[in-house]
């Protein structure tokens, strides 16, 4: 089978076994509860309920020491069946006792087997018959949504998985670490580097252990997959805050085809990433604060005028617990859910319910809210926190990446000094490479929008800044002045005072338009081109002030929504620019871009949906007007198309050749498990270490690096492969190549290479120059090798950048590989 | 409850027709049986000496592509000469190293040395040219130590690193899995001292020595006292051999394994045949009752056909093996017992019943043996009670050479070895060739293996000839069973050895090769010897041509981590990892094959 093949089927069975956990699943436990929402909060209840539960479940088999494929299945399938049998005991309880009936009656000849087989598939029939109408019924109603949904998520697909499917290989050299702590969770050890938010591998685990699915080929695929639930939760959130049906979909077209966004910005998406995981769950938070405003006030409305009319209890009897209780409820699981995956995630998350709660001032304080809020805040960090602090408790230290991303948010003097000194924020998280130095640099330095490098200052704060301080201080009081000198002088003042006010209003036009071109460059790297920064900053202006505006003149929620939609958008680009403004960097600039594009069709929707309510909401005939949005998604995606405005494929990292990916898989699916070695570089370690072994390409070398007579380099398993980089990869310099072009490389491995002085340990031992030399002197080992053993040394694998080699040895009498291969001595 | 006559007549003639319908099939054999004529007694022999190809057509002074180098008399070349007959590869054989250099042939890719004949820096610069030409060489012994401390070339050459002993008492050893046919084996009895050297990279060792308190005196594996290997020189391999194997035919197998290291696949013709001979059985005297009947309770002529024979029958039955049994007519021929004509009925009949066969044994009992006397009376009864069956098999067994060549060359045709096709030799009978023609029609087998025992040195010789000529005659001599000696020559355990032994060291020859009688084994070693053959390989094809092709012919396919996948004018059989035995059915065959990542 080809690659592309099976990267296909993988991904299909990857979806399908995501989608059955953390969507089915949920849905047939919980289905009486769920029986009577809309579909968009059926899938997002079932999303968090999965979640939460798979990620809680491995949780506990790990902390309880358990954690076996049995203790998995157990606690997976018993306790979902029990929340089954005790959601649905009505229906159970009844099916039950139509059986006894039925088979009561079949014993004592009452009634025919076909009338009892008629009667007990009776309810299934009528579910599944109901299921089908719906299922139908919801297609005609919403055929135009799916069908657009449908287009998009397909290009979403086949944009993301373009490199899967293509080159195979992993795309960020993040996800070596994050398969090695999947890999560790196999042999038991959960938090092996220290303690970390491990959602997404648990998630990563769960559906390795449960379903048997290889964790290389989920890691690979599973990137896809979250990808798609993201982009759901887009049309999901805007399905809240949106009056108009259509415009959802167009918050995730402006996301999907138009090339708005810098590269760096959905370049993540295409890899399995706990970060992006955890973007799942960033608007489900947003989702159910808003829903818990709007049910509380209703509930609250509803109790007083019961109140009023003595009708209290009798309303309040039909509830166990309150519509909002289970908003906020989810609120909260959804909050746990971000912590439980990423850190940054859950920084997002707090600014997105600032806004919110911003925007909801002053109900948020009124205590019958802040206290639930404040509550339900605390129990999702809790259920969060609570298995990294069991595992803290049992002696595990935090992971190291922990401390660097406190370490950035909250940075030393002289760090964040010589952070605003423009080398931008490159660094590296255990072996977690962050790309963006280099475009940082360029970023700050090609400032074309109206200030030119020598406006900033060594600090990297704009003039601009100055210059505003500078009018601030003229009106600030100085505190040398007496208040009694300033009242003197108002008085002298005031004739003047028309004039002024004009002087004023041209010099804050001026100012306004100076600010917010200023304010634009601080977004340059955001997006795709410069100009657009500055027009996304007017809609998130004019969104701010007219949701604003609206809110004094009529006091909806639909306004609130609209105001911290925009608020938050404006928050993100603060703390996108915040080293430039010389603020606290609360996250780096590469992360901080992803988060304001995903912000991003929010805004325009939002922005589009407040002009639509305007011209568009005193009409009756709400079908007739919809045909403007429909119009307005249909007519941009015509024009993107037309235009090839369409996001061109993203990139990826030079980390691995797609043939070594290929004999990756070949090995281990066609040889015996632990009887092989493969002779590489670290990229393919953890792939292979679940069925077989590893030997660095650096120890093999060093091992006969001084060459003697006596030297001796044996390998003990039957087959040995190795792996050799015909023109090395530029590894290690955030080297990187359009998806659709060879992988960047240093050239054809060379002769000259091979005799010059390689490096053979340290953290930097692949890195580009060395590479060169070690993959340069394993292709001459292996040349003069397969000299000596023509027939048992063959090329298993060959393509015009990798080769793959492959020894079968007798395992009592190991071959000595060790030669003079012309550079060893 | 009464049977009405109709009745009762109806159940007899029923009860009637079924006794007959039972007896008819009985009856009919009888008549029908042509126990007392030989089957495989043909008309005339159709491959005779002259239509096969022998030493005389293969050797060549200037197209040879192996060169002996080595005395004509020494055991190793006789033995290298016999290998080259056997895969029909053309050769020369040159007394030494200078004469083969001097006359070295362009198509040369094969050069077997003896030791001896390296003794001067000169020898090892010839063979140290010969390597780099790209041609293989295989030492079938090594020199001496001192050669190898006075010429640090030779060192090189055969990819010695140190020599850490001059001779080290083993303790047996190992021969690897892909070798020899058989699997990876270990031999304890085999122990000896030879030298011990270390070998350099670039070796691969298939032989080699274990050594006692390996573990406690930290000697890795690879450090073992190296028994065969190879080392590649320049354009060559240098294969070595550190022990006597080339003394007996063991060597033969040892060359076949060595060339089939030195290419991707190695394709030769075998025999493919595996027979069962029961040497002086069946018996058809009363001699030795006494002794006899002291052991077993039996006299001899009763102990023959109630004991021995259904315990053959049983066994060779288990085993699916073809009984070829020699008739020991008599075995005092000083002694006045008669043979009985009933004996003779009775064996002849259920060796057809078998499907068996019977030859003639030469085999006497006494310590004067009375050869001619033999002959004659043997000659005398059989054409008084069994005029019509003609002996094409004759086991000597030990009666001398001189004793019966005049009755198989020259002497009357009235002779009961007058119609003799095929003649079976003891192993190693006298060094002689385990198969060839003793004359112009008579083929000459050698005995592979006692069937009554099983050493380790047994086991290498049997694996060697398996893997040279897929070809084994297990003899089984019952006149150690009728004249036991000691407690060891005791039926009871020597059936039950009998039996271990042939269903286990011969279980994996034969799923790959056929089981046979002698005269079948006869005709298939004709057809061996009178076949040629040519391969060559492009991609994943191996292209077989054959000529003198008779009807059929077998090989043995070598390769290297691949397997058939399918064959085209013929059919194969997997007999091991790595080694198919191709049956052809037309003179072309086409073999595809793919890579092999199976263990087994």
């Amino acid at each position: 089978m080809s690659m592309e093949a099976r990267t296909i089927i993988e991904f299909i069975q990857v979806l399908a076994a995501y989608t059955v956990c953390v969507c089915v699943a949920p849905y047939i436990v919980f289905h009486d509860l769920l029986r009577e929402k809309c579909l968009a909060e059926k899938f997002i209840l079932s999303v968090l309920i999965g979640n939460f539960y798979i990620i809680n479940v491995v949780f506990a088999i790990f902390l309880l020491n358990i954690p076996t494929k049995g203790s998995l299945y157990l606690f997976t399938i018993f306790p979902a069946f029990v929340a089954w049998l005790r959601v649905n005991r009505p229906g159970v309880r009844e099916f039950f006792n139509m059986l006894y009936t039925s088979l009561s009656r079949l014993f004592l000849g009452e009634a025919h087997f076909r009338t009892i087989l008629g009667a007990l598939l009776a309810r299934p029939k009528k579910l599944l018959k109901d299921c089908s109408h719906s299922f139908f019924t919801h297609i005609r109603t919403h055929f135009l949504e799916w069908a657009m949904l449908l287009g998009l998520i397909s290009f979403n697909i086949y944009y993301y998985g373009y490199q899967t499917v293509t080159k195979y290989v992993f795309g960020a050299s993040d996800l070596t670490v994050h398969q090695s702590w999947i890999n560790n969770m196999d042999d038991g050890v959960i938090f092996c580097n220290g303690v970390y938010p491990f959602g997404f591998h648990n998630i990563i685990w769960f559906l390795h252990k449960f379903f048997g699915l290889r964790t290389l080929s989920i890691l690979r695929v599973f990137g896809v997959v979250e990808t798609l639930f993201i982009y759901m939760m887009i049309y999901l959130l805007l399905r809240k805050l949106c009056k108009s049906r259509y415009l959802p979909v167009l918050g995730v077209f402006l996301f999907t085809l138009p090339d708005l966004y810098d590269f760096q910005s959905t370049m993540r998406y295409q890899w399995s990433l706990p970060q992006e995981f955890g973007m799942i769950f960033l608007y489900p938070c947003a989702f159910y604060l808003i829903q818990f405003f709007e049910r509380k006030k209703e509930e609250m409305q509803t109790k007083k005028r019961l109140k009023e009319e003595n009708r209290l209890y009798a309303w309040m009897d039909q509830y166990h617990i309150m519509p909002s209780t289970r908003s906020l409820t989810f609120f909260s699981i959804s909050f746990s859910l971000t912590l439980a995956a990423h850190f940054y995630i859950t920084i997002i998350a707090i600014i997105l319910c600032f806004a919110i709660a911003i925007s909801y001032f002053p109900l948020v304080l009124h205590p019958k809210y802040f206290w639930s809020i404040a509550l339900a805040g605390i129990l999702s960090l809790f259920s969060a926190v609570a298995p990294m602090g069991v595992a803290f408790m049992q002696g595990v230290q935090p992971e190291g990446s922990l401390r660097w991303a406190l370490s950035v948010i909250f940075p030393k003097e002289e760090e964040s000094i010589t952070d605003t000194k423009g080398t931008g924020t490159s660094g590296t998280v255990g072996n977690e490479s962050i790309p963006g130095g280099a475009e940082n640099k360029e970023d700050i330095s090609n400032t074309g929008n109206g200030l030119s490098d020598s406006e900033y200052t060594w600090t990297g704060i704009p003039t601009v800044n100055a210059a505003t301080s500078d009018s601030g201080n003229a009106n600030v009081p100085d505190g040398q002045n007496t208040v009694l000198d300033k009242i003197k002088s108002l008085s002298g003042q005031i004739k003047y005072l028309p004039g002024k006010i004009v002087t004023l209003a041209g010099k804050v036009k001026r100012r306004i338009i100076y600010a917010n071109k200023a304010a634009a460059s601080f977004l340059k790297g955001a997006y795709s081109y410069d100009e657009l920064a500055n027009y996304i900053l007017v809609a998130t202006e004019t969104l701010a002030v007219f949701s604003l505006l609206m809110l004094f003149i009529r006091r909806k929620f639909y306004y609130r929504n609209l105001f911290s939609i925009s608020l938050y958008t404006l928050i993100l680009m603060v703390m996108y620019s915040a080293e430039l403004l010389g603020l606290p960097v609360i996250m780096d600039l590469t992360r901080s871009r992803i988060f304001l594009a995903y912000a991003t069709p929010l805004l325009f929707a939002c922005l589009a949906d407040s002009v639509y309510v305007i011209l568009c909401w005193p009409f009756r005939y709400r079908k007739i007007t919809e045909l403007v949005t429909i119009g307005l998604t249909l007519t941009l995606s015509a024009l993107t198309i037309v235009y090839d405005f369409i996001k061109p494929l993203n990139i990826l990292y030079s980390l691995q050749l797609p043939g070594e990916m290929k004999c990756n898989y070949d090995i281990i699916e066609n040889y015996p498990e632990k009887r092989w070695t493969v002779v590489t570089t670290t990229n393919s370690m953890q792939s292979l270490r679940e069925k077989g072994w590893h030997m660095e390409v650096c120890t093999f070398l060093e091992k006969m690096e001084e060459y003697s007579k006596h030297t001796t380099v044996t390998i003990p398993t039957k087959y040995v492969f190795f792996y050799i980089e015909k023109t090395p990869l530029d590894y290690g310099r955030d080297a990187y190549n359009l998806v659709t072009d060879e992988m960047v490389n240093s050239g054809f491995v060379s002769e000259t290479a091979a005799s010059e002085q390689a490096v053979f340990g340290g953290s930097e031992v692949y890195h580009t120059e060395n590479r060169y030399k070690l993959e340069s002197k394993m292709y001459y080992w292996a040349k003069a090798f397969q000299q000596k053993f023509p027939e048992e040394f063959q090329v298993y694998y060959e393509d015009d950048s990798f080769i793959c080699y492959r020894i079968i040895q007798n395992e009592y009498q190991l071959y000595n590989f060790a030669v003079d291969y012309g550079f060893n001595r | 409850m009464k049977i009405s006559r109709s009745n009762f007549a109806a159940i007899s003639v029923t009860m009637i027709a079924i006794l007959i319908l039972f007896q008819f099939s009985n009856l009919s054999a009888i008549y029908a049986s042509q126990a007392m004529k030989n089957a495989n007694a043909l008309q005339d022999v159709s491959i005779t000496v002259n239509k096969t190809v022998q030493a005389s057509n293969l050797l060549s002074t200037s197209s040879y592509t192996t060169a002996l180098v080595g005395s004509k008399s020494n055991q190793e070349t006789i033995i290298a000469e016999e290998w080259c007959v056997y895969t029909k590869q053309p050769y020369y054989r040159f007394p030494s190293l200078d004469a083969f250099y001097g006359n070295i042939s362009k198509n040369c890719k094969l050069l077997i040395v003896n030791s001896y004949v390296i003794d001067s820096s000169h020898d090892i610069d010839i063979l140290e040219q010969t390597a780099k030409r790209g041609v293989n060489i295989i030492l079938t012994s090594l020199p001496d130590i001192s050669i190898f401390r006075s010429y640090p070339k030779l060192m090189e050459l055969t990819g010695i690193r140190k020599i850490e002993a001059d001779s080290y008492y083993t303790n047996g050893m190992t021969v690897f899995e892909g070798f020899l046919l058989g699997g990876k084996t270990t031999y304890t009895e085999l122990k000896k001292s030879i030298p011990y050297f270390l070998l350099q990279s670039g070796t691969k060792t298939y032989i080699s020595a274990s050594i006692k308190h390996q573990e406690r005196k930290h000697i890795k594996n690879e450090e073992l006292p190296p028994v065969l290997w190879r080392n590649y020189y320049e354009n060559g391999f240098v294969f070595s051999v550190n022990y006597d194997f080339f003394q007996d035919h063991t060597g033969l197998g040892m060359l076949t394994a060595m060339l089939s290291e030195t290419n991707s696949y190695n394709i030769y013709p075998i025999v493919d045949a595996q027979s069962v001979i029961c040497q002086n059985f069946p018996y058809l005297s009363n001699e030795n009752s006494d002794r006899i009947s002291q052991q077993y309770f039996y006299n001899s002529k009763a102990f023959c056909e109630n004991v021995l024979w259904p315990d053959v029958v049983s066994i060779l039955g288990a085993t699916d093996d073809k009984f070829s049994g020699m008739i020991a007519p008599k075995l005092e021929y000083s002694s006045s017992a008669e043979i009985d004509q009933d004996v003779l009925s009775f064996y002849f009949k259920q060796t057809e019943r078998i499907t068996g066969e019977l030859g003639i044994s030469g085999e006497q009992m006494e310590s004067r043996s009375f050869h001619k006397d033999k002959i004659m009376y043997d000659t005398k009864k059989f054409k008084q009670l069994a005029p019509d069956y003609t002996f094409t098999v004759f086991s000597p067994g030990s009666m001398p050479e001189s004793a019966y060549e005049g009755y198989l060359k020259f002497y009357s045709k009235d002779s009961i070895l007058s119609n003799i096709r095929t003649l079976i030799l003891p192993k190693e009978y006298q060094h002689s060739p385990v198969l060839s023609f003793y004359n112009t029609k008579i083929l000459s087998m050698s005995c592979i293996s006692d069937g009554f025992s099983h050493t380790d040195g047994e086991d290498l010789y049997l694996r060697s000839i398996e893997t040279a000529l897929g070809y084994s005659a297990i003899s089984l001599d019952f006149s150690r069973v009728l004249y036991p000696s000691g407690k060891s020559d005791d039926w009871t355990s020597l059936s039950r050895d009998m039996a271990r032994y042939l269903d286990t060291y011969w279980k994996s020859f034969r799923k790959a090769f056929e089981q046979v009688n002698i005269s079948q084994a006869d005709q298939k070693v004709r057809k061996f010897f009178a076949l040629d053959y040519h391969s060559h390989r492009r991609n994943n094809t191996i292209s077989l041509s054959i000529t003198n092709f008779d009807e059929e012919a077998s090989f043995l396919l070598d390769l290297t981590d691949e397997k058939i996948v399918s064959v085209s004018g013929g059919t194969f059989i997997k007999a091991e990892k790595d080694k198919y035995v191709i049956h052809a059915t037309k003179k072309n065959v086409a073999i595809e094959v793919t890579e092999d990542l199976s263990e087994n």
